[in-house]
């Protein structure tokens, strides 16, 4: 290696090393005990106790853990394109030149600002199977309302279009994607003859690529690890975490119950860290199908 | 002539149609923000009722002040103010920082280190907590705030992750360029890719900011003495065991949900001001 | 920055409550809030103006409290005292420390609220406060439809009756809600028929859930839902507001539930007396017995300041709860104190101290800390499925015992 590259190799190495630090002080240490209790027993209380890859065999046959893989990969399935199309949507809707733009973005981004305990009551309130607003304008359309929150086959769709609409954060990390595109390139577009359409689909989707692509990957990880909505909001029926009928038993919430409940924290970092390792997986795809369809700068 | 014209009404009715539809997703977005703000005048017994009135009976304007009188809440404030931002510093002055090294400096090992970086974003948070809340108590640190802003200044994953994107936006020969007229990475960095990515690096501000801002977990399990809590811990106390105070925690949730709004819109009219320069080339 | 670091440092050492040296600092958590924290406080405070040298750091954790302190335990750092309830759990890990090795006057204690502390026979808590399980009726609804009110020696029979009369879905009026904790309240309904959910050594659901007896009792609620449609179910009730909005505004006759229906009234400005509390009713061939609710002061193993804290444990043995029950917050956990604050003549919380003498006295969850995990779930999804899925009682009863025992084995 010449000495240029060396020597961007050494600043390289520099520009990194807070967050090497970081990984180091805060993450290492709590990694390395969590892997060291996914083969424990341990109850919080008294040290862990040694008992080799029990938890791990005890997931394979554990029917509410591949449960709550169910639940939470038919959620990321319904909420990741979803939130994904809404929020870019917007962000092209609050592209335009209109007037009181500032004031229209803040609005769609109020929503995810208010404190989650006070929008979960609204909208538990929202899916009132009887009282609730979106069965009420569904009658007005002549539809039978579902008793979502109440009803396991409606229970995730029902989270998936809540999620759809706190999409202020990504929103805005669309808005400066958009904004990062230079004005020619549109240009040049219009010149040549191309419609709205044309500009978005062969301009701006290109352009943005890098952008979609960080929303897809951050959404997806997030997705997995949904665990708020369903605390606050998951139980109707007679049952608690879960409810109803186990329906909305995401694995973090699984994983939550067994380490801060059941006081099986062995169990549950074994269930976090399989959990960990289908991210990770699924995050090494999304990089891999990425030179498809990710186009970075022009050279 | 004619065409012109007509380009003109289309483009007219285009507009309006936007106006429309703004106006009406404005609407449903708002709902959340009216029904707190109905819940927070509403009388003490009528919050129970069932159905709930959309408008209360009414106006208790004095919740408002029963709701402040009720705990320390510019102690919380300034809890909250100094956690906040402590973070969003700590934050702005390490991700992009150690995103630039990852976007554009060539180095062995580059994507795999990327790749650790991510790991820490894919561990759910329950998982770590006991272990990092030892590792705190051995460095003593809770019942601070240390625990809530210092790991910030070594940089979050996520907005790493997003700076990149960002920077690898940003062509290569720009940086190539600087070199050859002499400049030291650090310059280069600091003085140009720093700069460009201002819509990216506000974006990140007003995220941790609010996240932060309304973070739950991190200062329920770090902090101890009710002197430290935040705001958002404080608006917890609303909420009985046997039945919440609506009326007071929306009136405090909405009086708390203010400064992350001002701190967004002011932002995002930042935000706007990259135009220019993006279209430099 | 550095100065900012050390304004920080600063502030953040001068926050920390550096104290006068000979003074001990105890730290106490409770979940109690707003007004019930109000009590706790002034209970406190008494304590510490009797105890000079010793302060009392109250901490109040509304939402997130088992998380907040099972972190702290795991950490090393729990509170020196703390309110808990499933005292097993903490007890069998060695969290919390046995109390009857220390002087703390236990006898002032109603006994049934110490049966409920005690875990292989010794005792770990000091009993807070309490509820006991007892029904609440709306009596506007009754003159309505003019059925006479309830009295404490009512039957099982007279209860249905009663609930089938007063059930006008035309107004949308329902006789009862269907019980809302499969594990308190079924536990009750079925120890009156001489049942009982679990083994008493709590290894299994085998022959108990599923006996005669037990299915006898969990049915004669179903079929109050799904035959005579004159109880409520979950997701009605829940749709309706809940069962404590259902009895106030007039939608349904009854419920079932303990003391803190009081204070929603008064927060809801309703006038207590137009309701009214009777006991449970028992079965023609049985005896009664209902739930009760309690919290416990507990002392962590971990703590630095047990002295103190078996102080303030003592203390408040010996208080009973009179501070609560003088601010009309809560029972009290001393029969003396009632006596002497007249409680047994009011008619509403008098019952509640009555309930005592029928209290169930080993919950299923006091039999075995596994109650939680590889038992209540099981009992709640079969509930689910018989009044969602339409199953009949013994079957998904069986159900349950059957997931139960595969979930042991794992």
């Amino acid at each position: 290696m010449n000495k240029l590259r060396r020597r961007e190799a050494l600043e390289g190495y520099l520009f990194i090393l807070p967050g090497l630090l970081g990984l180091l002080i805060f993450m290492v240490g709590p990694i390395i005990a969590t892997v060291a209790f996914s083969f424990a027993e341990y109850d919080l209380i008294q040290p862990p106790r040694f008992i080799g890859a029990k938890n791990f065999l005890r997931l394979f046959s554990d029917p509410l853990f591949a449960q709550s893989l169910k639940v939470t990969f038919t959620y990321v399935i319904l909420s990741v394109p979803l939130s994904t199309a809404v929020a870019l949507a917007l962000a092209l809707l609050l592209f335009q030149r209109v007037k009181g733009l500032a004031v229209f973005r803040t609005i769609f981004y109020i929503p995810s600002v208010l404190p989650s305990i006070v929008s979960a009551v609204l909208w538990i309130w929202l899916y009132n199977p009887q009282f609730g607003l979106i069965n009420y304008v569904l009658k007005l359309l002549g539809i039978q309302g579902p008793r979502w929150l109440y009803d396991p086959h409606w229970v995730l769709p029902a989270f998936a279009i809540m999620g759809a609409w706190n999409v202020g954060p990504t929103m805005i990390i669309f808005l400066a994607g958009l904004e990062n595109i230079p004005r020619v390139y549109w240009e040049a577009a219009t010149v040549d003859g191309a419609n709205a359409w044309h500009r978005f689909r062969y301009v701006t989707l290109p352009l943005l690529s890098p952008t979609t692509f960080f929303v897809v990957v951050t959404s997806t990880i997030g997705a997995i690890q949904t665990f708020v909505q369903p605390y606050v909001m998951g139980g109707g029926g007679v049952g608690g975490l879960g409810a109803p009928m186990n329906a909305t038993l995401f694995s973090v919430i699984y994983l939550y119950q067994q380490g801060f409940r059941f006081f099986n924290m062995g169990y549950a970092s074994a269930i976090s860290w399989v959990v960990t390792t289908i991210i990770i997986l699924l995050t090494l795809l999304n990089f891999a199908l990425s030179r498809y369809w990710v186009h970075y700068s022009v050279e | 002539m004619r065409s012109q014209r007509l380009l003109r009404l289309r483009r007219k009715f285009w507009r309006t149609q936007l106006y429309v539809l703004l106006i009406v997703l404005s609407a449903i977005y708002l709902v959340p923000f009216f029904w707190a703000f109905t819940t927070s005048l509403k009388d003490r017994g009528a919050i129970f009722e069932y159905p709930p009135r959309l408008f209360p009976r009414e106006f208790r304007f004095q919740n408002y002040l029963e709701a402040f009188s009720m705990y320390p809440w510019l102690t919380f404030f300034r809890n909250s103010v100094i956690i906040t931002t402590l973070s969003v510093l700590g934050t702005l002055l390490s991700s992009p920082f150690i995103a630039f090294g990852f976007a554009v400096l060539r180095f062995p090992g580059r994507r795999a280190l990327f790749f650790l970086v991510l790991l820490t974003m894919m561990i759910p948070y329950y998982t770590t907590l006991i272990p990092r809340y030892m590792l705190f108590k051995q460095l003593g640190w809770i019942d601070t705030f240390y625990p809530l802003f210092v790991p910030d200044f070594f940089g979050n994953a996520f907005f790493i992750f997003l700076l990149r994107q960002y920077f690898m936006g940003i062509p290569r020969s720009l940086f190539e360029a600087a070199k050859i007229d002499g400049a030291s990475t650090l310059r280069i960095y600091w003085n140009i890719y720093f700069p460009l990515a201002r819509p990216a690096v506000i974006t990140v501000g007003i995220l941790q900011f609010m996240t932060v801002w309304s973070d739950f977990i991190g200062p329920l399990i770090f902090l101890q003495s009710p002197e430290h809590y935040t705001l958002v811990l404080g608006l917890n106390a609303f909420r009985g065991v046997y039945f919440t105070y609506w009326h007071y925690l929306c009136a405090m949730a909405l009086v708390i949900s203010i400064p992350p709004i001002i701190f967004f819109f002011i932002g995002q009219k930042r935000i706007i001001g990259g135009i220019t320069i993006s279209g430099l080339k | 920055m550095r100065k900012l670091c050390v304004i920080l440092v600063v502030a953040v050492l001068g926050l920390s409550g550096i104290t006068a040296a000979g003074e001990v600092v105890l730290r106490v958590a409770t979940w109690d809030t707003a007004e019930g924290l109000h009590w706790t406080e002034v209970a406190m405070q008494r304590f510490m103006d009797e105890h000079p040298g010793i302060v009392v750091k109250l901490e109040s954790i509304p939402q997130g409290y088992d998380d907040r302190i099972l972190t702290s335990l795991a950490g090393g750092n729990p509170p020196d005292v703390f309110l808990w309830w499933n005292l097993p759990a903490l007890a069998e890990r060695g969290g919390i420390e046995p109390l009857d090795q220390y002087d703390i006057n236990f006898d002032n204690i109603a006994p049934a609220l110490n049966a409920w502390a005690i875990y292989n026979g010794r005792i770990y808590g000091v009993t807070k406060d309490y509820s006991c399980e007892v029904i609440w009726y709306n009596k506007k609804v009754f003159d309505k439809f003019g059925v006479p009110y309830p009295t404490d020696d009512w039957t099982w029979e007279d209860f249905r009756r009663v609930v089938i009369q007063l059930t006008h879905p035309d107004e949308m009026i329902y006789g009862t809600v269907f019980l809302e904790d499969p594990t308190y309240n079924f536990e009750e309904w079925a120890e009156m028929k001489g049942g009982t959910l679990i083994s008493p050594d709590g290894t299994t659901f085998d022959g108990y859930l599923n006996s005669p007896e037990t299915i006898s009792a969990i049915k004669f609620w179903t079929d109050l839902v799904l035959v005579d449609k004159a109880a409520a179910p979950p997701d009605v009730v829940e749709s309706m507001g809940g069962n404590y909005e259902m009895l106030a505004s007039g939608r349904v006759a009854m419920i079932e539930t303990g003391t803190w229906f009081e204070g929603y009234l008064k927060a809801r400005h309703l006038d207590v007396s137009d309701f009214g509390v009777v006991l449970l009713p028992r079965p023609q061939d049985g005896e009664r017995k209902n739930m009760m609710n309690t919290s416990f002061w507990c002392l962590a193993s971990a703590s630095r300041n047990k002295e103190a804290a078996i102080e303030l444990l003592k203390w408040l043995a010996d208080e009973g709860g009179r501070t609560q029950a003088e601010g009309g917050w809560a029972l009290p956990t001393s029969k003396k104190v009632a006596e002497d604050l007249g409680l047994y003549e009011d008619p509403i919380k008098s019952k509640f101290i009555m309930a005592l003498d029928s209290a169930v006295l080993k919950p299923p969850f006091l039999r075995t800390p596994l109650w939680w995990e590889a038992f209540e779930q099981y009992l709640a999804d079969a509930l689910d499925k018989i009044l969602i899925g339409g199953e009949p009682v013994e079957k998904a009863l069986n159900w349950a015992v059957e997931q139960s025992e595969k979930a042991k084995e794992g």
